[in-house]
C-alpha cells in the first residue's frame, strides 16, 4: 500500500522500497486510468487511480 | 463537436504544387557561399578494434581544410531511455558518431573530412591510415546470446542489453486446458525505412560560437538539443532550420551528420555540406532490428483463447535500444487473453544502430502472433475475422501493457473487414486469401503553435512539425474550422527552432494529434482575442459576443440569444480593424499531451503464388483503420496505403544481407529490393471513424498502425495459396520455392504408394 497523490510521491517511495528500480523509473511512462503520460511527475492521483508504469514509447 | 464545415474535406496540401513541380527543397538542395564538403572514413570491419589513426596524409593534401575524429567528440556519460523503441544514450550517440575505441560495426564512422570539393573530400578520407584490430563478429541473435559468444561491450556481461516481463494469470496451467495449441518460432530480417532522400545537412558556425544548422529531419528540435548535449553547447547557440523532408518513418529522428558538421564548420570557420550516399544511409543509418520471435498460443474448441507465451529477441545493432519493449507491448494487444507471459530481450549485434521504423517493434511481433492466431482458425476451421472477433477486445478490456482501453474501434475495423466485397470475393487458382490485425499506441507528447492574423482577416499557423504527411494542410484544416476562413486564406509553416515554441518530433503519429491540438487551441485563443475586439466595437461586454460559423455575433438581443441581434463582425472586418482596436492579433498554446489512444487496423490481402518459380504477386489488397478523425482524409488514405506498401515489402522481399564477416552486400536499392508502383494493385483504403475523446476532433493518428498488419496478412495469404506456413521472411521466390519443394517432398514421402504413385504422373 503506497500512499501517494501525485506520481512523484508514488515513484520517490517505490524507490526507496526497491532502490533497484531507481534507474528504470527515473524514466518511465506512466498510465493513469488509462491514459499514458510520458511526462507524469506532478499528475496527480485519486485513492482510485488505476496506475501503471510502462515503458515509454512514442513511433516513427 | 461533430459538425465540420472543412474538417473531413480534401483541399490541395498547400506544400503540393513545390512539390510535384520539383520546387521544394530538400536537404541536400541548400547551399552557401565559400561552402565546404565533408566526407567520412567508414569501417570496413564489424567489429573491430581501432589500434591508431593517422591523419596526416589526409590533413596534407591540397583542399583539405580539417580532419576530425572520435577524439574531437567530447566524452559524454551513459544516459539512456529506457525500453521502448528509441532508447539515447548520449554516450552511444556519441560514439555512433564517431567510434572511439572500436568499430562496431560495417560502416561505422571513424573520422571525417572537411575540404573544398566533394571529391577532395573522399579522396582525403581514403588517405586516412587506421590500424585495426579486427575482432569475431557478432552477426545474429543466436550466436550474441549463445554462451561464450564475443561481447560486444565489456561494460555489460554479455549481449543481452535488457530484458523485461509481462505476465497475466498462469499460462503455463491454461495452456493445458485447452483444446488446440499452436507453437512456432519466427523470423525477420533486419530492414531500412527506405526513405527516398538520403541524410544531409549544411552546418555554419560563426567566431561568436553561433551554429545555424540546415538539415533533412524529422525533428529540428531534436536535432539542436542533441548537437547540444552531445558537444557540449548551449542550445541557444544552435539554431536548426529543417528542410523539406523526403520520407523519415522513424529513420530521421537521430543525428549522423550535424554534430559532424558543426565541428568541421568550428574548426575551418566556413560553412560545411555533408550529404550520405546511399550505400551510407543503409550501412551507418538505423534500419530497424532482426528479430527472432517464439510464439505460442492456446484455444478452447469454440475459438476462446485461454493462453499465450511469446518470446521475443530483438537486434538492437551496435548500441543497446531496441524496440523489443514495444513488441512486448504490442503483441497480444487485440485480444482479451485471460493467461500470458511475455518476455523481450535486447540483443546488442555488430550491426548499424537501429533506429524507430513506423511503429517500432511491432511489425515482427504482430507477425509471429497474426500467424498463430491463423493458425488457431485453420485447426479449429473458424472463419479467421470470426475468431478474432470472438477474441476482440473493447472499451474497458485491460490491455496486456496494463491499463483498460478508453474507446477503441477494433470491432468496427473487423466488421467493416467481414463486411468488405474484398472479403466475400472468389479466388482464382494458385491464390490464397490472409487477414491480420495491428495496432500501435500512437503517442502525444509536446507540442507548440502560433498563429498571425493578417490585416485582410487570412492567417498563418506556425509549428515546429516538419510536413511528412500533409500535416500542414491538416493544420490549415483546423485552423479555418476554428476561425471559419477558407483554408486556402490559412497559409502553414514549418518554423525553425528560433521561431516555433518547443515541438517534439513528427513521429509516432503525434503531429495531428498533439501538434493540431496546439493548434486548435491557438486557434481559440484567437477566437477569443477577435471576440474581444468586437466587443470593443460594440461597447460591451466580451461575455457579450459570441462566435458561430466565422463570425462575432452580438448576444445583446432582445433575448440575448445568439444570432437575435443583427450585428456581426466577420474575421475580415476584425482583422482590418486591428491597429484600432489593440494592435496585432497573435494566438498560441502549448500543449503536453498523453498517449492518442490506441489505433487498430485489419488488413485483407490476396495474394497470388507461381508454383513453379516461388514468384507472389499481390492481387488486391485493402486496409481498414480506426483513425478516430480523418481531419484530410485522402492524406489518413495515403499514409494507410504508404504503411501497407512498406509492410508488404519487409513480408516479401526486403532483407539487410550480411556475409560471414558482418559486411552488408545489399547496400543500394538494385540489391535491396522495395516495392515499385508497379508490384502493387491500387490498395483500397476504409477509414473508420471511432472518436478519440482526447482530442477535440477525435483524432486518434495515423500513420504508424498500417505497416503492422501486412507482415502476418500477406504470410496468411501466403499459407492460404500454397498450404506451407512460412515462419520467416521475406516471403522472396526463393525462399517459398524451397518451402514448396520441402512441403512437396514431404508430402510425398508421407502419401502411401498408390498416391505416390498418382502424384509422379501428375
Amino acid at each position: 500500500m503506497i500512499d501517494a497523490s501525485r506520481v512523484d510521491d508514488l515513484l520517490k517511495t517505490l524507490v526507496e522500497r526497491f532502490p533497484g528500480l531507481a534507474g528504470e523509473l527515473e524514466q518511465v511512462a506512466v498510465a493513469i486510468d488509462g491514459q499514458i503520460f510520458h511526462h507524469a511527475r506532478y499528475q496527480s492521483l485519486r485513492p482510485d487511480s488505476d496506475v501503471h508504469l510502462l515503458p515509454p514509447v512514442a513511433g516513427g | 463537436m461533430t459538425d465540420f464545415a472543412y474538417i473531413g474535406t480534401r483541399p490541395i496540401r498547400h506544400d503540393g504544387v513545390d512539390k510535384v513541380t520539383g520546387r521544394a527543397a530538400y536537404g541536400a538542395d541548400f547551399s552557401l557561399p565559400g561552402m565546404l564538403h565533408g566526407a567520412i572514413l567508414r569501417s570496413p570491419h564489424a567489429h573491430a578494434r581501432i589500434v591508431s589513426i593517422d591523419t596526416s596524409a589526409a590533413e596534407a593534401m591540397p583542399g583539405v581544410k580539417a580532419v576530425i575524429t572520435g577524439k574531437d567528440i567530447p566524452p559524454n556519460s551513459a544516459k539512456l531511455v529506457l525500453g521502448g523503441e528509441a532508447a539515447l544514450d548520449l554516450h552511444d550517440m556519441g560514439d555512433n558518431l564517431l567510434a572511439h575505441d572500436k568499430a562496431l560495426y560495417n560502416g561505422h564512422a571513424i573520422a571525417a573530412v572537411a575540404a573544398t570539393t566533394v571529391d577532395d573530400a573522399r579522396e582525403a578520407a581514403e588517405l586516412i591510415r587506421v590500424e585495426y584490430e579486427v575482432l569475431t563478429p557478432v552477426t545474429g541473435i543466436d550466436q550474441a546470446i549463445a554462451p561464450g559468444a564475443p561481447r560486444l561491450h565489456q561494460a555489460f556481461a554479455n549481449n543481452i542489453a535488457h530484458r523485461m516481463e509481462l505476465k497475466r494469470g498462469d499460462a503455463e496451467s491454461a495452456f493445458k486446458d485447452a483444446d488446440v495449441v499452436v507453437e512456432r518460432e519466427f523470423r525477420t530480417p533486419m530492414v531500412h525505412q527506405g526513405y527516398i532522400e538520403p541524410h544531409a545537412c549544411v552546418a555554419r558556425i560563426g567566431q561568436d560560437g553561433r551554429a545555424i544548422v540546415w538539415c533533412s529531419t524529422q525533428g529540428p528540435f531534436v536535432v539542436r538539443d542533441a548537437c547540444a548535449a552531445i558537444l557540449g553547447m548551449d542550445a541557444a547557440l544552435i539554431k536548426v532550420i529543417a528542410s523539406e523532408i523526403g520520407g523519415g518513418f522513424g529513420g530521421k529522428i537521430v543525428v549522423y551528420l550535424e554534430p559532424l558538421a558543426i565541428l568541421l564548420s568550428k574548426k575551418t570557420n566556413r560553412p560545411v555540406k555533408m550529404v550520405m550516399s546511399r550505400d551510407e544511409v543503409f550501412r551507418a543509418t538505423g534500419p530497424t532490428s532482426g528479430t527472432k520471435i517464439r510464439a505460442r498460443f492456446g484455444a478452447k474448441r469454440d475459438g476462446t483463447l485461454v493462453a499465450a507465451s511469446v518470446s521475443l529477441w530483438y537486434e538492437a545493432g551496435a548500441y543497446r535500444g531496441s524496440p523489443a519493449g514495444a513488441g512486448a507491448m504490442c503483441c497480444l494487444t487485440p485480444y482479451r487473453i485471460p493467461n500470458f507471459f511475455i518476455e523481450a530481450h535486447d540483443v546488442v549485434v555488430n550491426k548499424p544502430k537501429v533506429a524507430a521504423y513506423r511503429a517500432p517493434g511491432s511489425p515482427m511481433a504482430m507477425f509471429a502472433t497474426e500467424s498463430v492466431v491463423d493458425d488457431i482458425a485453420r485447426q479449429l476451421d473458424i472463419d479467421p475475422i470470426e475468431l478474432r472477433l470472438k477474441n476482440a477486445v473493447s472499451e474497458g478490456d485491460q490491455a496486456p501493457y496494463g491499463p483498460k482501453y478508453g474507446p477503441i474501434g477494433l470491432k468496427q475495423v473487423l466488421d467493416a473487414a467481414k463486411n468488405h466485397p474484398h472479403y466475400q470475393a472468389p479466388l482464382a487458382a494458385n491464390q490464397g486469401r490472409g487477414v491480420a490485425c495491428g495496432f500501435w499506441f500512437n503517442a502525444g507528447m509536446n507540442s507548440s503553435a502560433t498563429i498571425t492574423l493578417n490585416p485582410d482577416g487570412s492567417a498563418a499557423v506556425f509549428t515546429g512539425n516538419p510536413d511528412i504527411g500533409g500535416t500542414r494542410v491538416a493544420q490549415a484544416l483546423m485552423v479555418a474550422e476554428e476561425l471559419g476562413i477558407p483554408v486556402e486564406r490559412v497559409r502553414p509553416h514549418v518554423a525553425d527552432t528560433d521561431s516555433a515554441g518547443h515541438t517534439d518530433v513528427t513521429g509516432g503519429s503525434r503531429v495531428c494529434y498533439a501538434t493540431g491540438n496546439a493548434v486548435i487551441q491557438a486557434a481559440r485563443d484567437v477566437r477569443d482575442q477577435l471576440r474581444a475586439r468586437a466587443a470593443k466595437i460594440w461597447k460591451t461586454d466580451v461575455d457579450r459576443v459570441g462566435w458561430e460559423a466565422g463570425r462575432a455575433v452580438s448576444l445583446d438581443g432582445a433575448d440575448g440569444s445568439a444570432g437575435r441581434d443583427s450585428k456581426t463582425l466577420t474575421v475580415s472586418d476584425l482583422a482590418a480593424q486591428m491597429p484600432h482596436t489593440g494592435g496585432p492579433i497573435v494566438g498560441r498554446a502549448a500543449v503536453s499531451m498523453p498517449m492518442a489512444g490506441p489505433g487498430f487496423a485489419a488488413h485483407i490481402c490476396d495474394l497470388e503464388v507461381d508454383p513453379e518459380t516461388g514468384r507472389s504477386t499481390v492481387v488486391r489488397y485493402t486496409a481498414i483503420q480506426d483513425v478516430g478523425k480523418a481531419v484530410h482524409p485522402s492524406y489518413v488514405e495515403g499514409q494507410m496505403q504508404g504503411g501497407a506498401s512498406q509492410g508488404i515489402g519487409w513480408a516479401l522481399n526486403e532483407e539487410y544481407v550480411f556475409n560471414a564477416d558482418g559486411v552488408m552486400e545489399n547496400a543500394g536499392f538494385l540489391d535491396y529490393r522495395m516495392p515499385v508502383a508497379s508490384d502493387l494493385p491500387m490498395i483500397d483504403t476504409v477509414i473508420v471513424e471511432v472518436a478519440n475523446p482526447l482530442h477535440p476532433y477525435g483524432v486518434r493518428g495515423v500513420g504508424e498502425v498500417p505497416i503492422v498488419p501486412p507482415l502476418a496478412t500477406v504470410a496468411n495469404a501466403m499459407r492460404g495459396a500454397t498450404g506451407v506456413r512460412f515462419t520467416e521472411l521475406p516471403l522472396s521466390p526463393p525462399r517459398v520455392l524451397q518451402g514448396l519443394t520441402e512441403w512437396r517432398q514431404s508430402t510425398f514421402q508421407a502419401a502411401g504408394p498408390t498416391t505416390q504413385a498418382a502424384l509422379t504422373r501428375s
